[in-house]
């Protein structure tokens, strides 16, 4: 249960949430600050960290008090998306098109976030593929597909962010738009979103 | 009293309001951000909710930290009266929502009391009602707490006053009062997986038929409150289209009354329900379309007859 994950989890204290990302600029090649913002964005929908290109994220060079907690929100194991709040709801996965399929809704949601008016700028600093790639694992094994994700939990990597109720919202809308698209039954998609919406409260940190 | 001018005042403004604001273009406000359907519809009263009972849900489109905008307008034709509402609500950060709404009742069918009494009931009579009112989100996410039973709770308050036109004579003799005021607890849980909302409500009122004929009652009918249960469920078949159902159960003040006159049941009054379809054709804009059982309406001068028929409301959300 992520919420359960979250709270047990040893970052469950909020931090402060400027707009931008620490750090942001700071370092030039796409390390701390790139995954952070990755994450935080990725974990719009749920717990991630491990967005950057193929690779478990390694502690910043320079460890201050930030970065080191950012390094740890980084690590922390994602034991989050393995057992959903009710079990894992029978069928779900295959309704979805298996990975192949979730692939899909994955990339269709990824690009109309950033083209989003309203959301796009949340992702300014993200990498559209690995978030592509991170949330796919995430539904998966979400949705009981068998999948790996490691990453860290959402309230860590959401607390750099400002994201409102309204945000969380429009990605919903575009998440129903994506399974749309991709010709996931309505009843199939309020199955995941059922899974999907308890994050709200670690995800929204605009309150 | 300042408060009862500004009221009326209000009221008078309703439609015209209502109509403006159903104008409103989009930019003019701020974008809000609900997931369509969640801010449900406007109830006759005004309040976000089914049709016939409110839901804990606060009206508009304005989510957390946003401030919105509705306007609907109602119309509920039955066999023997017909009710038009119209009316705005403002939503403020999800917390609070805010409504008046004016009814116009036309009862025709009323002018054969005249041959109770002297009533003086006009042929055409229409009684107008002003309602104010005003809901508080107490706890709960109502849509997105999906991994736990917890409903969406909220209080609310509907102080009615009734202009009974020509019918005052008809209201005094029932030894009703024209102003009443309604408070509620409301519970509403959307089962995300299952596409299915339930809710319920529970009503301390003295209203007679909402409060068409007025608040309590002469002895031997009942002049005090009771508590009254409301319940509604929606299916979505889609998100922008549902079906429902609700079911407001009233109180039956005026029947003992009606009785002791020697009327026998000539004023009993019955439980509403309705079946509906929503349709929201955009994130601003909602068509409720239901079939309505308003039950028995003063059955003394409609010759029993069940009131059922067809209820069309618009709403337009910002």
């Amino acid at each position: 249960m992520p919420t359960r994950f979250l709270f047990s989890s040893s970052f469950c204290s909020a931090r402060p949430a400027p707009f931008r990302p620490r750090h942001s600029g700071a370092a030039p090649a796409r390390s701390r600050p790139a995954a952070m913002a990755s994450s935080a964005a990725l974990a719009f929908l749920m717990a991630g960290a491990a967005v950057q290109a193929g690779a478990q994220p390694v502690p910043p060079a320079q460890p201050g008090p930030a970065a080191a907690a950012q390094a740890r929100a980084a690590l922390a194991p994602s034991v989050s998306a393995s057992v959903p709040a009710g079990g894992i709801p029978a069928g779900l996965y295959d309704a979805l098109g298996r990975k192949e399929g979730i692939a899909r809704i994955m990339d269709r949601l990824v690009d109309s976030a950033f083209r989003d008016a309203r959301i796009g700028p949340i992702f300014k600093e993200t990498k559209p593929q690995a978030l592509k790639e991170s949330l796919t694992d995430q539904v998966c094994v979400l949705t009981g597909g068998p999948c790996v994700y490691e990453g860290a939990d959402m309230r860590a990597a959401h607390a750099d962010l400002q994201i409102r109720k309204s945000d969380f919202n429009a990605l919903v809308e575009l998440l129903q738009a994506a399974m749309d698209a991709e010709g996931v039954p309505f009843t199939q998609q309020s199955r995941l979103l059922a899974l999907l919406a308890p994050m709200h409260r670690d995800v929204i940190t605009v309150r | 009293m300042r408060f009862r001018r500004w009221l009326a005042l209000r009221a008078f403004h309703v439609p015209v309001l209502a109509g403006l604001a159903l104008a409103l273009p989009a930019a003019t406000v701020a974008e809000t951000g609900k997931l369509p359907l969640t801010g449900g519809v406007s109830s006759i009263s005004g309040a976000a909710g089914g049709g016939l009972t409110p839901w804990a849900v606060i009206g508009t489109n304005a989510t957390e930290g946003e401030i919105g905008v509705s306007a609907f307008a109602t119309r509920l034709r039955t066999r023997d009266y017909g009710l038009t509402s119209s009316g705005l609500a403002l939503g403020l950060y999800d917390r609070v929502e805010l409504s008046v709404a004016r009814q116009d009742f036309g009862a025709a069918p009323a002018a054969a009391l005249n041959a109770v009494a002297p009533f003086g009931v006009e042929p055409d009579l229409h009684l107008k009602m002003d309602i104010i009112g005003a809901k508080v989100r107490l706890l709960g996410d109502a849509v997105l707490d999906s991994d736990s039973p917890m409903p969406q709770i909220a209080v609310g308050v509907e102080h009615k006053r009734l202009h009974p036109a020509s019918a005052g004579g008809v209201v005094q003799f029932l030894g009703a009062d024209t102003e009443g005021t309604d408070v509620y607890i409301s519970a509403t849980k959307l089962l995300l997986d299952r596409n299915l909302l339930v809710h319920a409500t529970l009503r301390s009122t003295n209203a007679n038929q909402n409060g068409l004929l007025g608040f309590g009652a002469n002895a031997p009918g009942r002049s005090s409150r009771s508590l009254q249960p409301e319940f509604s469920v929606a299916y979505l078949l889609r998100r922008d289209l549902a079906i429902g159902a609700e079911w407001r159960f009233k109180p039956d003040n005026l029947r003992a009354l009606g009785r002791a006159a020697g009327l026998g049941d000539a004023l009993r009054e019955d439980d509403w329900r309705d079946v509906f379809l929503v349709w929201a054709p955009s994130k601003h804009l909602s068509v409720t379309l239901a079939y309505v059982d308003l039950g028995r309406v003063v059955p003394g001068v409609t010759a029993n007859r069940r009131q059922r028929g067809a209820y069309v409301s618009l709403q337009a959300a910002y």
